[in-house]
């Protein structure tokens, strides 16, 4: 079942075109890789479907409905999440508080029942609290949870972003260049993160520039090189594709 | 001496309000507000312009006033959201200047610079306020009133949500939460608080006029919340106390009130500067290591 | 014997089509006046937030410095006005260099963010405020003369010697700095600066001493304002607050960090106050240009984004 659609996708800098008719079909419980060469378009893809950019032309489908155009926390909440290619965590807050901010707390931002302290609302937080640990120790950082985000390391910052995206309890996660600037150690562990999550049920989009984890662990790629699709398939063909290859050769020269 | 004492204690716990609810918007949710001083003002004239012309119960001249006040916190914040810091200070500075200016110039309400005199004591359940001892108990009810509202939001799920928009809004965009309703929430719930110290200065005065409400006493608020701590609850109360014994303490050792009015800003900027330079989490705030 | 016209303040009769298109034009030449002065004052207060993204918020303080110099020079030390006014300029100059020097620098070493600085910088405007008031009192200051001889009178719309000088002055040394900006080689390397400031440091320019000549700049501007308009209005110690309050409109109306376009907002400032005043109360008028800034700020993205 096709769980996200792009049609003709198409944006639009002043002038620039950085998109162009871009289609893609994103498969229920699928791991699906979006490549291409450096400024190719690809977060600007990421950043059109959950709408913190406005797109130009086209249109975006998720389960079935259109979603182009909405806000970006209405998107988020009928169940994309993402993570960001320079990761964006909260500095400020411990690596708990940075994934249960990331929880549906209906209870905890009504101003009445925040002020008074319902007990419904103290049971609500227990039981976010419990949930945040699960997803902590999913990612393998609960032994960091009471630490400032902004003290952890490159690597542990871009779990506490992935365990985040996953406390939305969403269907697709958008994942832009999980492992750049990773340990091969945690690149590894950030594999065996998406198989586990794609086992639990989730579908995958991710970018991505390391070919071995894209290879690993894609059911289809996607590539786009300066803003167009050049070719899509699974990896066996796309490892063997003219075009593609040539885009990155070229890219490198 | 006592009654010395009483005043400053009013006038501390009166300036205490105001940071601690400046601090909610500006610690906790990151909103750049240099406007407090018209939130102030205009919960001043509303409560006062509510016990003289309609002559309500205090406590509902109180709740409208503020709502009032909180009125026009969600008239700035709804249009300045999406503004990047620059513009944003420099929107609520207008704001806040041109409060001042129809407070000054709409003479048919306010009587411009002539301001609002004999406005009256206040009595709750025919419990008159009117000594200073009572008064005082009054203003800390009400401090103790907002640092326990405040406090509870602030360490609730709420609160953790505005310190992470605080932190990166677009983030919070991407976990799903709407960051135009929160910050519009924190902006009316700061306003609506800053209108409690207005009503109380205003039945303490007995009289106002614009001149308390210029846009520099916006600053004198954001220095002391800057200067106690930014983000913590007692670090903008022990801005306000540091801020208000001051020139106090001043005029109390017997100079001229002329030059303590220069003094006042003298020391105050002096006190700003070095805690800015020496301190930059102020006071009692906290350095995250 | 003529009153000469004070800046700002209109005819205050009707009369028939004819005399009103006079008055007219009188307003708008005051406006020209009053508007060289805030596009002075604007080119200043952008050319140190263009190159450095700093809110100079002592910029008031600067201007104020320059009449309260002038006066003092003038008056005390007997030098002539010329003399007094450059005097006074390039004092404002010095002593906003010592502020920074000792202020604002450490601030920008340690990367603070920028309101930090701002506050800081409004902090030393409450401080110059008082300061300059127990030294020369808290009274109204004038040394603009009763009499000033009329320069040029076209049908009743007159002009004062002293109104063309500010005009003059304000529009010369405007010329200059843009010269200055676009022909040399420092003003280039500030020009790269404002554009990109690591870049700019990557490519070998000392960006420290850029930053000071900006400041440098701003300053004697705002100083030179500040003396100039002391020939038309009077001084006292809150003037310094309005003179930002319209470097920050024009500013803002030019397109923030667009130098030109402070002038133009100046200009534009200077004449729709002019205008404005003559139906509306003046007092009214601060709240009228922040009003309009405010509008403009807010409406900003909102066009954009419908574009």
């Amino acid at each position: 079942m096709i769980l996200l659609e792009t049609k003709g996708l198409c944006k639009n800098f002043g002038g620039i075109l950085a998109v162009r008719e871009f289609s893609l079909k994103v498969k229920r419980g699928t791991v699906t890789a979006l490549i291409g060469p450096n400024g190719a378009g690809k977060t600007t893809v990421f950043n059109l479907i959950t709408g913190h950019l406005p797109i130009t032309r086209g249109e975006i489908f998720f389960r079935g409905e259109r979603i182009d155009g909405l806000p970006p926390h209405r998107i988020v909440r009928s169940g994309i999440a993402r993570t960001f290619q320079l990761v964006r965590i909260f500095p400020r807050l411990t690596v708990l508080e940075n994934v249960m901010v990331a929880l549906r707390t209906p209870r905890g931002e009504s101003l009445w029942e925040s002020l008074v302290k319902t007990r419904r609302l103290r049971e609500e937080a227990l039981e976010n609290h419990k949930k945040t640990l699960e997803y902590l120790v999913q990612v393998g950082l609960l032994e960091n949870k009471s630490q400032y985000a902004q003290n952890l390391g490159f690597g542990q910052q871009k779990l506490v972003e992935i365990a985040r995206a996953m406390a939305t309890e969403p269907e697709l996660l958008l994942l832009d260049e999980p492992t750049a600037g990773l340990s091969q150690d945690m690149t590894t562990s950030i594999q065996n993160l998406i198989h586990g999550l794609k086992k639990q049920g989730k579908t995958i989009l991710f970018i991505e520039h390391d070919m071995r984890v894209v290879m690993g662990i894609s059911d289809w790629i996607y590539v786009l090189n300066y803003g167009e699709k050049i070719a899509e398939g699974p990896p066996e063909e796309i490892k063997k594709n003219q075009r593609v290859i040539q885009a990155y050769l070229g890219s490198e020269s | 001496m006592a009654n010395f004492i009483l005043h400053v204690i009013i006038m501390m716990g009166i300036y205490a309000i105001l940071s601690l609810s400046l601090n909610f918007m500006l610690g906790y949710a990151g909103i750049i507000s240099i406007c407090h001083s018209a939130f102030f003002g205009i919960g001043a004239y509303a409560g006062a312009l509510i016990s003289l012309k309609l002559g309500l119960p205090f406590v509902i001249e109180m709740f409208l006033a503020c709502s009032i006040a909180g009125l026009c916190g969600l008239i700035i914040a709804a249009p300045t959201l999406r503004l990047d810091e620059d513009y944003m200070s420099l929107a609520t500075y207008a704001f806040g200047v041109i409060v001042y200016t129809v407070l000054s110039n709409w003479h048919s309400l306010t009587r411009g610079p002539l301001g609002l005199p004999g406005i009256p004591r206040i009595e709750i359940f025919s419990l008159a306020f009117d000594q200073l001892w009572s008064y005082a108990c009054l203003v800390l009810f009400f401090v103790a009133l907002t640092i326990a509202c405040l406090a509870s939001w602030i360490r609730s799920p709420l609160g953790k949500l505005l310190m992470a928009i605080r932190e990166d809004q677009v983030a919070v965009s991407a976990i799903g939460k709407n960051v135009a309703f929160f910050k519009i929430l924190a902006t009316v719930i700061s306003s609506f608080f800053a209108g409690i110290a207005g009503v109380l200065l205003a039945h303490y005065l007995t009289f106002i006029d614009p001149s308390t409400f210029v846009i520099q006493e916006s600053f004198i608020i954001l220095g002391m919340v800057v200067f106690g701590g930014m983000g913590t609850i007692a670090g903008p109360v022990a801005g306000a106390i540091t801020m208000v014994f001051i020139p106090e303490a001043l005029r109390f050792i017997g100079l001229p009130s002329f030059y303590a009015a220069h003094l006042r800003q003298v020391m105050f900027s002096l006190l700003i500067i070095m805690i800015l330079l020496k301190r930059p989490q102020g006071l009692l705030g906290k350095k995250l290591e | 014997m003529y009153e000469p016209l004070k800046l700002n303040q209109g005819l205050g009769f009707g009369g028939g089509k004819i005399v009103e298109l006079y008055m007219f034009f009188q307003l708008i030449i005051n406006g020209l006046v009053a508007g060289s002065i805030y596009a002075l004052t604007a080119f200043g207060f952008t050319i140190v937030y263009g190159t450095m993204r700093f809110f100079n918020l002592a910029h008031g303080s600067a201007y104020m410095i320059g009449a309260y110099l002038t006066y003092a020079f003038l008056t005390k030390l007997g030098l002539g006005l010329p003399a007094a006014i450059a005097c006074a300029s390039v004092s404002t100059m010095l002593i906003m260099l010592a502020f920074d020097r000792v202020l604002f620098q450490p601030f920008r070493d340690r990367h603070a963010h920028g309101w930090v600085v701002a506050i800081c910088s409004f902090a030393v405007g409450l401080l110059v405020e008082p300061i300059l008031s127990l030294i020369f009192g808290t009274d109204i200051l004038s040394i603009r003369q009763a009499e000033t001889p009329i320069r040029y009178v076209f049908k009743g719309i007159m002009i004062t010697r002293n109104q063309v000088v500010v005009l003059v002055a304000s529009i010369i040394l405007m010329i200059l700095l843009s010269l200055f900006l676009k022909r040399t080689r420092f003003g280039k390397a500030m020009r790269a600066t404002a554009n990109d400031p690591e870049m700019a440091d990557a490519i070998g320019i000392n960006v420290n001493s850029v930053f000071r000549m900006s400041m440098a700049l701003g300053a004697v501007l705002a100083g030179a304002a500040g003396a100039l308009v002391s020939l038309e209005i009077d001084m006292d110690p809150m003037m310094g607050h309005s003179a930002l309050l319209k470097a920050i409109v024009a500013s803002i109306l030019g397109g923030i960090g667009n130098i030109s376009g402070a002038m133009f907002g100046g200009f534009f400032l200077g004449i729709v106050e002019n205008i404005g005043i003559w139906k509306i109360p003046s007092n009214w008028k601060d709240g009228i240009s922040l009003a309009i800034m405010m509008g403009f700020i807010v409406l900003k993205p909102w066009v954009k984004h419908h574009r």
